[in-house]
């Protein structure tokens, strides 16, 4: 299913403002996470998504190919101060956020943001070893991950393999400079999609442009088995 | 770590499949309930951090209040103006209005020097607290670098873990970040300390940069005994 027919199945949670724009539908009326802008769209408000400030939402105006109904359970890994968490959070309202970080200092964010959303579960946890996040997790149908470490793919897999349902997605953020320093974005870029499609099915892979030069979306999904 | 959430495989899966609310409200709650267990558990020495950076603060202001101070009571009686807080402070307290300073200046004038004391004080009390704490927490560092340098250190990287796992020569120059980067990318000459360079021992030595690598190599020997004392078994095994 396309991003556009989704548009419409899942009433219009997430909606173009403005040229490029995105914004999801708030809810929580009346309150900003991050100082985003509130926009009136047909009666409903919404949050303006800004490119600049998350990744996903970047992706959006580059093109991804991402649908998420509005039931969707959701892991969320760095999660960081909540920004994207929150605009997930509000696409799957009758879903759930598992959303992970190491971080306790964002982790305070985050408890917020938790108190005013009754879909998120905040888990401070390390990612580096999935299994022992499994107590924690239900399955999931979407997968994010966002962490800047070195074996950021490795954890990538490992997680799919263990959270997500058989037909989910899920999207790696890659930044290049956090896997090798000296080499080339496109070069590290390369690398990774090799090392993932050893293990899964890379649907998409997309760069994000002006916004954030460096990083490397992975769209990808768990391999058939015959 | 073995957190169980109290649902048995199947249960799960049937729950799971429906997408009971009440499940997903119970995954929140407990996971609510571990993860502000575990933030609570943030090692004292992450949240001294934040006092020891308020001390810094503090002593700017009082400087900065200071030298005002200085500055606005030299058109008053330029002839002495003392170099001191307290003797400051004395002398502006006991000014006498005259035709240029009325009244209500010379209020003024008293009203910041009561402050900049005020400040003065909380400094001395403050650091106090810090250095007792730090003392608590890095006994070790604190006895070989001093209290003033240990709080820097650990104030910069941000943990007493961080530093106990930096190797001699980058706690030599820590502090001297700057001066690093320039030699790496322009080949400028190589700093040789950072914040050591505060410490007795570096500045009255002749070869401070052979003092300044005696120092970090022991102090990277002390914050390591003060962390592995304290630190989780969990910790232990980075
Ligand atoms: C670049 S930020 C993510 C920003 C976020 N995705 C957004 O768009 O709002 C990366 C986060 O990953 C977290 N992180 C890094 N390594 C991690 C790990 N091994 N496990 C969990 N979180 C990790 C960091 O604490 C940091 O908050």
């Amino acid at each position: 299913m396309s991003f556009r027919e989704e548009k419409k199945s899942s009433s219009d949670l997430l909606m173009k403002v403005g040229k490029k724009d995105y914004a999801t539908r708030n809810a929580v009326p009346g309150i900003r996470v991050y100082g985003e802008k509130l926009v009136s769209v047909n009666g409903e408000e919404y949050r303006v998504w800004d490119p600049h400030r998350s990744k996903l939402a970047a992706g959006f105006a580059n093109k991804l190919l991402l649908s998420l109904s509005p039931n969707y359970v959701v892991l969320y890994l760095g999660a960081s101060t909540g920004t994207t968490v929150s605009h997930i959070a509000d696409l799957v309202p009758k879903g759930f956020v598992f959303a992970i970080d190491s971080a306790p200092r964002v982790m305070r964010e985050l408890l917020q943001l938790t108190k005013q959303r009754s879909n998120i579960a905040p888990i401070l946890a390390n990612a580096s070893h999935p299994t022992e996040l499994a107590s924690r997790l239900s399955m999931v149908d979407f997968m994010y991950q966002d962490i800047a470490s070195k074996d950021q793919v490795r954890i990538f897999v490992e997680c799919m393999k263990l959270f997500l349902e058989k037909n989910g997605t899920a999207i790696l953020c890659l930044k290049a400079r956090s896997i090798d320093v000296t080499a080339k974005p496109v070069v590290v870029f390369e690398r990774a999609a090799k090392e993932l499609a050893a293990e899964v099915t890379v649907v998409q892979q997309l760069l994000l442009g002006a916004y954030y030069p460096d990083h490397c979306l992975f769209v990808c999904k768990h391999s058939r088995v015959h | 770590m073995q957190h169980m959430l109290g649902f048995s495989g199947t249960i799960e899966i049937c729950l799971r499949k429906a997408k009971l609310p009440e499940y997903f409200s119970r995954f929140r709650e407990l996971n609510l309930a571990l993860s502000l267990k575990e933030f609570h558990a943030t090692p004292a020495d992450i949240i001294l951090v934040q006092a020891i950076r308020a001390g810094e603060e503090l002593e700017c202001s009082m400087k900065q209040l200071f030298s005002r101070l200085r500055e606005w009571y030299g058109w008053f009686a330029p002839l002495d103006v003392p170099l001191t807080i307290e003797s400051l402070c004395l002398n502006v307290k006991s000014a006498i209005p005259s035709s240029q300073f009325a009244v209500s200046d010379v209020a003024e004038m008293n009203a910041l020097a009561e402050r900049l004391l005020n400040i003065s004080n909380e400094v001395s009390t403050h650091q106090e607290y810090v250095y007792s704490r730090l003392g608590e927490l890095m006994p070790a560092t604190v006895a070989i670098a001093t209290p003033r340098l240990a709080a820097r250190l650990l104030c910069h990287t941000g943990s007493l873990r961080r530093l106990a796992l930096m190797s001699s020569s980058t706690i030599q120059l820590l502090g001297a970040e700057k001066a690093l980067f320039r030699h790496l990318a322009t080949g400028a000459k190589s700093p040789k300390y950072g914040f050591l360079i505060e410490h007795p021992l570096v500045q009255q030595s002749q070869n401070k940069g052979r003092e300044a690598r005696r120092l970090a190599g022991k102090i990277a020997i002390a914050a390591r005994t003060d962390f592995f004392r304290t630190a989780p078994l969990v910790e232990r095994a980075v």
